[in-house]
């Protein structure tokens, strides 16, 4: 469990990054979900014991912060930025890191290599120098250092980013399988990463929480506030272009996913189901129209 | 431990598998290899092997300063790498796996330069001890450099994480390599900032050399590494700290106490050395302060003599006790009358020494002793002959700065090295010497008198105590083990050599050559010329009296400035071996012009012309020159310049154009058995030039030219 009491963050030369976040993880997948800028990354590298926070506390299974050199035997993480060592294989690559991790038995490391190497389809290139390596191929070596070592805790920072579409099932898939008994910290604005595999999400923006709990909760903020309508080009230049969810052209014009407490006016937008991403950007809206959490 | 070796072969990874990094130590091993190749035997291996690696090392260093910064900039502190900060390895690990697998790499460097000094030191002979002493000085000195360096690369890399840090890291190259030298060391005179100049190389420039090995140095050397060591530590500590700063870590209080005492260390190692420099610049003060010293000015250049008068003999006992304390006892013999009058005697005796205790003809006499000055009270006894005991004693270290370079060491006695020039008096001198002088404006110190005695004198010094043999310009008459006897007389003052010199010597030739054992190969080709010359002279010389016979060439030694001393010709400047046995030669054949009169007329006095002229038959004879050849000026010039000279004022007739074709058409109409019988008549009148002391001097023995004529045409016309 990772427990956050009144976290803050304040860079040096920056605004409030993290202000009063106070989270209850629980074991499983839990998504990290905010726009950019929100602050996942910052609560991100102060459980990663890479910063310290400026105030507040939290743990990860039972172990506080400041106990940091415990904390990294525990915990894999893959941050949003993964560049490797040009000069080794991947095979090197991940050698070097199961050491660093902790892992003595040279027969036991290689095992687990191999069998990563297969999981996030690198083992055909684990010879080769990671200079020949493609980004996709770079980020799917990043997970698989995470991984090493079958950390308690995994913090995975944007971890799709550079990730075609199969890649990306497959690594939401493994990230899920990894998961059992596990907590796995995932960041991200893509609401698909977490939609088919999160238990819990936590929704960031500014730097404050704006949700934490269940899918289906984040679901019901947009309940009542979803529209679709079927809209000319001359209605659709004048709809309120922050309020469009999406939009999708039919052979009777435009049809269009309208975020909004009432519907357009004069139209005739029908009220339907909200999706994740409708009840996520409609929290979002309802913030910022609060102005509720603005940067001090 | 595991994690650490993990980290210390991946970083050795790292740098041993890039093909560049590879590359340049075996350029470096071919460079190296030339340049040391190319050193003639006239030249001193050390030295140019020295010369060579000041700069050399300070390329290499701007090597280190790069790797030092990129084996941080590798990961550590790089936001794309950030996911090896959350791995659970110390900084302490990181940092000291990366610095020690660095300086492994840069020790390639330290390994060609030691291996190739070593090899090329050995193939010359030199003994190993010595070979080992001087590869371990420069493997010492380049890793040292090394160690520093690559710790303060790596801190700026800590410091500052943007690639800005290279730029910055060429400055600190470039800043404490040669900047620091030129501005802070040299113009600024802060001496004391020595030990932070990135190659020591540079900042020893004349220092160590050879023949004295590093005692010249004192301890300085040493201390100076052991606050660079402490030094190298702290910016480790600093950087570590600096580290753990940033990233959280639950030994913070340990981080914090290992960097403080760092520091402690740091600090406290450059006592020690601070205090040397305090030493140093202390007695200079002392000395600038002095309101006895005297001003160089035009007029006395060399500082004023007073009170002289005639010792009779020294003899002089010398004891090294521990700690290079130098315990003396001078016995000084004046003829009555020397010192009617005065009611004390003034004696000249270097500050560095404490007079113990002082004896007129056996009873205790009162004395002072201020900066060089030693007054004794004289009992009232009327002009009779005298016995002066000194007893004294001090450790000697006489240290003045110079504008560049490390300065100069007047006198020192310090481990298995001594050097006690005579005119720094360390014997009583007759009467109040300037030894020392002030420059003008109270700038600096410099040597100041150079006459020491009145007179012909005779010394006996017995030397006890020292582990090595000593040398000096009158002859040897005994050598027990730790014990010598020098015995002989003394125009000049008396020197006093001890080190690690190498004796040259040939069977049935009175000359030796005493030299640095890296100038042993020069020293060998001056001995065979010297005893070729030697036996070409002494085969035709009917009264030939060697005025020296030895020759002690040290290495360039910046402030031993004279040439004879006594029975000695001492020389510190790199010259060749031809020129340097024939000035030797010369001296040993005909003794010193020293006190010839520039504006004496040639007509009066012709010995400096027929000293030109045994050489002239020399060259005609030994080295086949023509007289032809010998008249066009295609010989030694130096040696034959008197014959050629056109000074209207003191040869108006151009005798010595005269003498030189007398003698040449003679030696074509095969008169050279004449010639030599008219040169041995001169050579047995004497033809030194030299103020040996009042009573017989150079101006007494002169040679007219009328003689010439008149030796000439009796022998030509036999």
């Amino acid at each position: 469990m990772i427990e956050i009491k009144h976290l803050s963050k304040k860079y040096r030369r920056g605004g409030l990054a993290l202000n009063d976040v106070t989270l209850t993880l629980h074991e499983g997948m839990v998504g990290l979900l905010g726009p950019n800028g929100a602050g996942k990354s910052s609560l991100m590298r102060i459980l990663a014991t890479l910063v310290e926070p400026t105030s507040g506390e939290a743990s990860i299974n039972g172990i506080p912060l400041r106990k940091a050199e415990d904390i990294r035997k525990i915990i894999g993480y893959l941050p949003q930025q993964f560049q490797v060592y040009p000069q080794l294989t991947g095979s090197e690559y991940l050698d070097y890191v199961g050491a660093m991790k902790g892992m003595n038995d040279p027969k036991q490391r290689k095992r687990e290599i191999g069998r990563l190497l297969e999981e996030v389809n690198l083992q055909d290139k684990a010879g080769k120098r990671v200079k020949t390596y493609s980004g996709g191929m770079k980020r799917r070596l990043g997970i698989a250092q995470a991984l090493l070592g079958s950390p308690q805790v995994l913090i995975v920072d944007e971890p799709t980013a550079g990730l075609d579409p199969e890649e990306r099932v497959r690594f939401r898939n493994l990230l899920t399988r990894f998961s059992l008994g596990r907590i796995v910290l995932l960041s991200t604005h893509i609401v698909a990463d977490i939609e088919s595999n999160c238990r819990q999400i936590a929704v960031l923006d500014r730097g404050r929480v704006r949700m934490s709990g269940e899918l289906t909760e984040l679901q019901e903020f947009g309940r009542g506030k979803v529209w679709e309508e079927v809209v000319s080009e001359e209605q659709f230049a004048r709809l309120d272009p922050m309020s469009i969810v999406s939009t999708r052209r039919t052979e009777n014009g435009l049809r269009c996913r309208i975020i909004g407490e009432t519907p357009p006016a004069g139209s005739g937008a029908v009220q339907v189901r909200p999706s994740l991403e409708d009840g996520y950007l409609a929290l979002l809206r309802s913030g910022r129209k609060e102005g509720a959490y603005s940067y001090e | 431990m595991s994690k650490w070796w993990r980290q210390f072969v991946f970083e050795l990874a790292m740098l041993f598998r890039n093909p560049w990094l590879l590359a340049l130590p075996v350029f470096f091993a071919l460079f190296n290899g030339l340049a040391l190749g190319r050193v003639s035997p006239e030249q001193n291996l050390f030295q140019e092997a020295y010369n060579m690696h000041a700069l050399i090392q300070t390329m290499t260093l701007g090597l280190v300063v790069f790797l030092g910064i990129l084996s941080v900039r590798r990961d550590i502190r790089r936001p794309s790498y950030e996911w090896s900060s959350a791995l659970p390895v110390s900084y302490g690990t990181k940092v000291s796996a990366k610095y020690l697998a660095g300086v492994l790499y840069c020790s390639l460097f330290t390994l060609v330069a030691a291996g190739l000094y070593a090899w090329f030191s050995g193939s010359q002979g030199v003994l190993p001890e010595i070979t080992r002493e001087y590869t371990v000085f420069f493997a010492m000195t380049y890793e040292v450099s090394y160690l520093v360096t690559f710790a303060l690369a790596m801190l700026l890399a800590i410091a500052i994480p943007n690639r800005v840090v290279y730029l910055i890291g060429f400055c600190a190259w470039m800043f404490g390599t040669f900047f620091m030298d030129i501005f802070l060391i040299d113009k600024a005179g802060l001496n004391l900032l020595r030990t932070f100049h990135l190659n020591r190389l540079l900042t020893m420039e004349g220092a160590p050399h050879d023949a004295w090995g590093f005692d010249v140095l004192g301890n300085e050397l040493f201390y100076s590494r052991m606050f660079v060591f402490s030094f190298t530590l702290l910016l480790l500590a600093v950087g570590v700290t600096v580290l753990d700063r940033i990233r959280p870590t639950k030994h913070k209080l340990a981080v914090w106490t290992a960097g403080g005492l760092a520091l402690l260390l740091a600090v406290g190692a450059f006592v020690p050395y601070g205090l040397i420099w305090k030493e140093r610049y202390d007695g200079y003060r002392a000395k600038l302060a002095d309101p006895g010293l005297e001003m160089m000015g035009e007029d006395s250049p060399e500082g004023k003599k007073t009170d002289m008068f005639v010792i009779e003999d020294y003899d002089i006992t010398l004891k090294k006790r521990k700690g290079d304390f130098l315990d003396l006892r001078a016995v000084l013999n004046i003829p009555a009358g020397e010192l009617s009058g005065r009611n004390e005697i003034h004696l000249t005796l270097n500050r560095s020494f404490q007079v113990k205790e002082a004896k007129i003809n056996g009873d205790p006499a009162s004395f002072t002793h201020n900066g060089e000055r030693l007054a004794i009270q004289l009992p009232k006894a009327g002009d009779v002959a005298l016995k002066v005991e000194v007893a004294y004693g001090g450790t000697l270290f006489d240290y003045a700065p110079g504008f560049q370079g490390q300065g100069s060491v007047y006198a020192f006695s310090k481990g298995m090295s001594l050097f006690l020039p005579g005119y720094i008096a360390w014997y009583p001198l007759p009467g109040y010497q300037s030894i020392y002088v002030k420059t003008q404006h109270d700038s600096g110190i410099e040597l100041g008198s150079r006459l020491l005695v009145q007179g012909n004198t005779s010394l006996k010094l017995k030397a006890e105590g020292f582990a090595y043999p000593l040398y000096t310009s009158i002859p040897e008459t005994k050598r027990q083990e730790g014990t010598q006897i020098f015995e002989g007389q003394i125009r000049d003052g008396l020197s006093l050599f001890g080190g690690t010199f190498t004796e040259l010597t040939k069977p049935g030739f009175p000359g030796k050559v005493m030299t640095s054992p890296y100038d042993q190969r020069f020293g060998n080709l001056v001995l065979q010329r010297w005893q070729d010359m030697y036996g070409y002279f002494a085969g035709w010389v009917d009264h030939f009296n060697p005025r020296l016979t030895q020759l002690l060439y040290l290495p360039n030694y910046s402030y031993i400035t004279y040439s004879v001393e006594n029975q000695a010709y001492i020389m510190s400047n790199n010259s060749y071996p031809e020129y340097l046995a024939k000035i030797v030669m010369n001296e040993m054949l005909l003794g010193s012009r020293r006190d010839e009169d520039p504006n004496l007329q040639v007509e009066e006095d012709i010995r400096l012309q027929l000293r030109a002229l045994m050489w002239y038959v020399y060259f005609y004879e030994e080295e086949g020159y023509s007289t032809q050849d010998l008249t066009l000026g295609q010989a030694d010039s130096n040696l034959l310049y008197e014959l050629y000279s056109n000074e209207k004022e003191r040869d108006p007739n151009r005798l010595n154009l005269r003498m030189m074709n007398q003698v040449g058409k003679a030696l074509d109409e095969g008169k050279l058995e004449q010639v030599k019988r008219v040169l041995n008549i001169f050579y047995d009148r004497g033809l030194e030039i030299r103020n040996s002391d009042g009573k017989d001097s150079s101006e007494d023995r002169k040679i007219p030219y009328s003689e010439w004529e008149q030796v000439w045409k009796r022998v030509m016309g036999q």
